[in-house]
């Protein structure tokens, strides 16, 4: 495995920021009634790791020790200000709905992580790589839990696409034939919810993990 | 100063070019985004004032301008008030703004179109904090419950309240905390059109009228 795949990888499943290290659940819980909402944050906190991890990985020979937890923290706040505000510019019906949640993500530990350990380490190649494995793990998680509460809750999937493609997107909307819980919608369909999602994740790599060491017996499982 | 250390002042130098490339950052993005946001937000509070006259026939050439309720004095209970003009100046319709601060999780502010007979011309939910599946149908995207007031008056029902304190609206299915707030907020807006609308029309008539862009 070259490098940065293993680099992606590693966000996108084997420390995958929402289900392995569990960060960043505030805003992960809340906005994942719908999938368009998910995604919508998803997106934005994967802009955000992108640019704060590229920009502080070339400052990084800059850096000082001493105030650089203060100056990625300001790096990151500005970044989620300013994705903030082009949400609210160019998906202004979604910003009404998710827009609380949006100043949220300055406090998602795994953005701090990342800035922490790898951007102001790393070269802007792995910075960026490892920004993106990330993100695309948190947006995963984030969209998988979206389409489990929508279908469940709401008995729809893919509705609402409208407010982030214009008209077309209606079309996306598939309904069920059910009418949905509403459990399912409130806080503890979140909870139950991801506890699915990690649950299901860990089956996944126990086995993975069973059929490799099968493979190699001498390996000693640890 | 003469003994601060190297290390200082490369510090300050960091710490002030990072504040300035955040200052850049979000400037940027404030400039590309104020006027659109400004567009929206207009776009989206006509068409909630449209939308709770979208029952009157010809609704969609009337435009809003908005009244000044310092006229009437004493403190009044709308945050604002709308007057729907046609292209002849003449109004059709005022819309009230109001809040049912009662509701199950805080405030729900709501538009009241009032006709010029005193009926309920529409309503509409601006923001709230209900729950979920059981409050949120007072929006008018999840269901068609605020319907049930158009064409009502003061005097229509004389008993303005939900089902469950007997009488003649609907509630909701397992929420009806929720309705009562909003029903006694339009019934306050009704009583508010009784007793001052003339006073803000007149007003307005007399130049009083803040437009409303
Ligand atoms: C978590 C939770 C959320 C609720 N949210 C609302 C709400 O938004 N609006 C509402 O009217 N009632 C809400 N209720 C129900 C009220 O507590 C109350 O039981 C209900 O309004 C009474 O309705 P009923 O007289 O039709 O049974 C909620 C209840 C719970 C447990």
């Amino acid at each position: 495995m070259t490098e940065s795949s293993s680099l992606l990888q590693r966000g996108l499943w084997k420390d995958n920021p929402a289900l392995v290290q569990l960060l960043g659940l505030c805003p992960l819980l809340a906005v994942t009634t719908t999938v368009v909402n998910a995604t919508l944050l998803g997106i934005a906190t994967m802009a955000v790791l992108l640019a704060t991890n590229a920009v502080i990985s070339l400052l990084r020979r800059a850096l000082v020790p001493s105030v650089r937890i203060p100056l990625f923290v300001l790096i990151i706040a500005s970044f989620v200000t300013a994705v903030d505000l082009l949400i609210n510019a160019l998906f202004h019906d979604l910003h009404l709905l998710i827009g609380l949640f949006i100043p949220l993500i300055i406090t998602n530990c795994a953005i701090l992580a990342q800035a922490e350990t790898v951007a102001s380490k790393a070269g802007l190649r792995t910075a960026v790589t490892s920004a993106l494995g990330v993100g695309l793990g948190f947006l995963g998680a984030l969209v998988a839990l979206g389409a489990i509460r929508e279908v469940l809750g709401q008995g729809t999937l893919f509705s609402g696409f409208e407010m982030l493609f214009g008209e077309a997107g209606a079309a996306l909307e598939i309904a069920m034939p059910f009418s949905g819980a509403l459990a399912v919608v409130l806080a503890p369909g979140a909870f139950f919810g991801l506890a699915l999602l990690i649950a299901g994740r860990n089956f996944i790599a126990q086995r993975a993990n069973r059929s490799a060491s099968a493979l190699e017996p001498n390996q000693q499982d640890t | 100063m003469a003994t601060s250390s190297p290390s200082a002042i490369r510090t300050l130098l960091l710490v002030t070019a990072v504040a300035i490339g955040a200052a850049a950052v979000i400037t940027v993005a404030y400039e590309f985004s104020r006027e659109r946001i400004a567009t929206n937000e207009r776009a989206r509070v006509l068409a909630n004032l449209r939308g709770v006259t979208a029952t009157l026939t010809d609704s969609e050439r009337l435009t809003p301008t908005q009244l000044r309720l310092s006229v009437i004095g004493e403190p009044a209970d709308p945050n604002s008030v709308f007057a729907m003009r046609d292209e002849n100046d003449a109004v059709h319709a005022l819309i009230y703004s109001v809040s049912a601060p009662d509701g199950y999780n805080g405030a729900i502010n709501l538009l009241v179109g009032v006709s010029l007979s005193g009926t309920v011309t529409g309503v509409r939910v601006v923001s709230h904090r209900e729950t979920p599946g059981l409050g949120d149908a007072i929006e008018t995207g999840k269901s068609n419950w605020l319907e049930q007031f158009t064409g009502k008056g003061l005097k229509d029902p004389q008993h303005w309240a939900v089902e469950k304190d007997n009488g003649p609206f609907d509630s909701l299915t397992g929420a009806t905390v929720t309705p009562r707030a909003v029903v006694a907020a339009i019934n306050r807006a009704l009583t508010f059109h009784a007793q001052h609308s003339e006073k803000l029309l007149t007003d307005a008539e007399h130049g009083g009228d803040e437009t409303d862009d």
